[in-house]
């Protein structure tokens, strides 16, 4: 009787442990259900919040470097010292020592970290050397006072070269002028993103790398200048400053048949590696913000289009009234008293009376038309910030002093970029090309066999030249250029140009310039400049020199201010992209 | 019984240890792949720091000094700027060297800024011999730092 009570009440315990079990089990059962189906995702997004991290990645922007792959600009990573202020124990020796490790004022760092007291974030010195980083980790602060973050810092190697065709990047990292602004676009990248691991005590155990996450960025953005012949410009400018002392000057340099500018010089310049203390009339680009008016420079351009329109003959002599010549109420003079002239002579001895002659030929209709078929009054389309769009007045304002103003470049302003690039179009047969400084691009997507190949996300960029229009036939631009251009320099206003063994062309052109307390023209302020290029027969490189109010020396003229420096730039152009001489080829010839 | 209880709990052991061992080592994989792209990084700082130094030291500037430099008689002419020339243009360009100093040489070449005998429009401009040969001259020292010697394009007699 007792074994079968205690085998009853055995049976029940077993049952009951069995059910209990059972209950736990259903219970865990449920639980893991309900984790795993029921909140798998909102606890999977609570561990991944956990663990990982994700941080934005800048993209390093791309160097900049000239055509021969010499680098212009690059960027390297420094460090930015911020701190927490209420972490910090604030005393005047803690300030002076930090002052004294970073170089700068104790009193307004003082200042500015008491009036951040309450804050917990504050930028003490951005981009800061290694030997600064070492000075104030050697103050062994508490890590939780200050940190360092890496920021990118744009280093320009060759100083003051091409400065303003480069521009520089801020203390954010933004362009500012010249190609860092205008071709930010290629330069700054696309940042990326990468994710950080993290362990139960919050330690980066591992980044997480996604190709497809990580930052864009092509390796070079790839300039048409060339740094020597750039240099050859900034030589010769800086000559010109010592001599002549003006107050602005700009050298420009170009290839024809590419419309690719070599050179691109401006003064007053400033060293992209000191930027603290840059004059204020320094920023400006001064070969494509500046107006001026051409002068006789812009002769050529009206003789071209009259022998085009053939309201002239290339054989044809003009009478220039012994220097003296009343066109309505206006009396023009000449420099010299000069007789009959023929077309040639007009250039070479630029005669405003021949000139006036021939606009009488083609009145307002036809110079209005020879203007804007050679690209002035409007930008010519170079990549590079702030380009000026000359002073083109509309035809319907023009009159009759309009007819003798323009041709002998008056009563219209043009900068000196939209100049060069309408003189490429005579050297180039009278096509008018858009001047290019962009050359191309090297990109992750290149083909590294073949440096700097345009990428293939902008095929638009290997466009080689593009072409605006025909200006004159290739026949006549071929005339002025052999013929009055190269007679300027080897007979005419423009004999210091001359180099021996080339055949160079030119034009001088010396513009008074308005008074600004009169409101006329002055006798003293001139803008003087002298465009040339060589070999006549086949224009490999042409170069402008404008020189702004040269101020000491007692004469103004283009042909003694701004040709020889033109011819300097030119000569040694030319040796260096080893174009042969072809002078003594034709004398061989004969 | 006993047996195929302990095959069972051995195969349950020993598949987690080899979980576990394959997934240390994915965490190792993991962990090294993330350093290699740190060293990456590190290198590719490096290279743009060496790279910038370098062309620090190359700058334009810095040699159109040393050139001038040597132009002016300052210090002496490389040895073997006349590499890019033929062996008879060599000889007499280093007879020219040894004959004349090198302000004459500047006066007489390329390098004119207009002269008076320049400005002279009555003059006759034709090169002669002496002025071609002494062009040649004047374009090896500028030439010669820019492509140096070893280069395919200018080894001589090259097109």
């Amino acid at each position: 009787m007792t074994s079968r009570s205690g085998t009853t009440s055995n049976r029940g315990r077993v049952r009951f442990v069995s059910t209990l079990m059972i209950g736990l089990w259903v219970i865990v059962v449920g639980r893991l259900f309900i984790v795993q189906w029921e909140q798998a995702d909102e606890l999977a997004n609570y561990a991944t919040r956990q663990q990982l991290t994700e941080v934005s990645v800048s993209a390093r922007p791309a160097d900049i470097v000239d055509r021969s792959g010499r680098l212009l600009a690059t960027t390297i990573v420094s460090q930015s010292l911020f701190v927490n202020p209420q972490r910090l124990d604030v005393s005047d020796e803690f300030i002076a020592d930090l002052a004294n490790s970073l170089s700068i004022n104790s009193a307004s760092l003082g200042d500015r970290i008491k009036e951040h007291a309450d804050k917990q974030f504050l930028w003490v010195k951005r981009r800061v050397s290694d030997d600064e980083v070492a000075a104030v980790q050697q103050l062994e602060w508490p890590d939780s006072a200050y940190g360092f973050r890496d920021e990118f810092l744009r280093q320009y190697p060759q100083g003051h070269v091409a400065s303003h065709v480069l521009g520089y990047r801020n203390i954010d990292g933004a362009g500012q002028g010249g190609v860092e602004q205008s071709l930010n676009y290629l330069i700054e990248g696309i940042p990326g993103k990468r994710r950080l691991v993290r362990d139960a005590l919050g330690r980066i155990v591992e980044v997480s790398f996604d190709p497809d996450s990580e930052p864009k960025r092509f390796d070079a953005v790839q300039l048409t200048l060339d740094l020597t012949v750039q240099m050859f410009a900034e030589k010769a400018l800086d000559e010109i400053v010592d001599e002549w002392k003006p107050t602005g000057a700009c050298a420009i340099v170009m290839e024809p048949k590419s419309g690719d500018v070599l050179a691109m010089a401006s003064r007053p310049t400033y060293s992209l590696s000191d930027m603290s203390h840059v004059p204020s009339n320094a920023w400006r680009n001064q070969a494509i913000s500046i107006v001026y008016e051409p002068g006789s420079t812009f002769k050529p351009f009206i003789v071209a289009e009259a022998l085009q329109k053939n309201v002239i003959k290339r054989d044809e002599m003009f009478d220039c009234e012994n220097g003296e010549y009343r066109m309505g109420p206006r009396l023009l003079h000449d420099h010299h008293r000069y007789g009959k002239l023929s077309v040639t002579d007009v250039l070479v001895k630029s005669s405003n009376i021949g000139m006036a002659k021939i606009g009488e030929r083609l009145r307002n209709r036809g110079l209005y038309d020879a203007t804007i078929k050679f690209g002035f009054g409007r930008p010519t389309g170079i990549d590079l910030p702030g380009e000026l769009s000359g002073i083109l007045r509309p035809l319907k304002e023009w009159n009759g002093y309009s007819t003798g103003s323009i041709p002998m470049g008056h009563e219209l302003a043009v900068t000196p970029l939209q100049l060069i690039t309408a003189q490429a179009a005579l050297a180039n047969g009278g096509r008018l090309i858009t001047p290019r400084i962009l050359k191309g691009v090297q990109g992750e997507r290149s083909d590294s066999a073949r440096a700097f190949q345009v990428s293939l996300e902008d095929p638009s960029l290997a466009e080689p030249a593009t072409i605006i229009r025909p200006t004159v036939s290739s026949e006549v631009a071929r005339w002025v250029i052999e013929e009055p251009m190269t007679q300027v320099v080897s007979r005419g206003t423009g004999s210091r140009a001359k180099i021996p063994g080339y055949s160079v062309f030119g034009k001088t052109g010396t513009a008074q310039k308005m008074d600004p307390k009169t409101g006329s023209y002055s006798e003293t302020l001139h803008c003087s400049s002298f465009i040339c290029g060589a070999p006549a027969h086949n224009p490999r490189v042409i170069v402008l020199v404008v020189v702004d109010e040269p101020q000491s020396g007692s004469t103004h003229y283009g042909g003694t201010i701004a040709a020889p420096a033109a011819a300097k730039i030119l000569s040694r152009s030319l040796m260096y992209l080893r174009v042969p001489p072809d002078q003594e080829t034709r004398t061989a010839a004969r | 019984m006993f047996f195929r209880f302990g095959s069972a709990l051995i195969l349950v052991v020993v598949t987690s240890l080899l979980g576990i061992f394959v997934e240390k080592q994915n965490l190792t994989l993991r962990r090294e792949i993330s350093r290699q792209h740190y060293r990456m990084d590190v290198l590719q700082e490096e290279h743009a720091r060496l790279r910038l130094r370098s062309q620090q030291l190359a700058a334009v500037e810095r040699l159109f000094a040393t050139i001038e430099d040597e132009e002016s008689g300052l210090i002496p002419a490389l040895p073997g700027s006349n590499t890019f020339l033929p062996d008879s243009e060599a000889a007499s360009e280093t007879a020219s060297h040894a004959e004349s100093s090198s302000e004459e040489r500047f006066s007489n070449g390329a390098f004119n800024d207009g002269s008076s005998d320049q400005l002279d429009p009555t003059s006759d401009h034709r090169p002669v011999k002496s002025d071609a040969s002494d062009l040649t001259t004047r374009r090896v020292p500028l030439l010669f730092w820019q492509k140096p010697v070893g280069d395919p394009r200018l080894q001589r007699g090259s097109k």
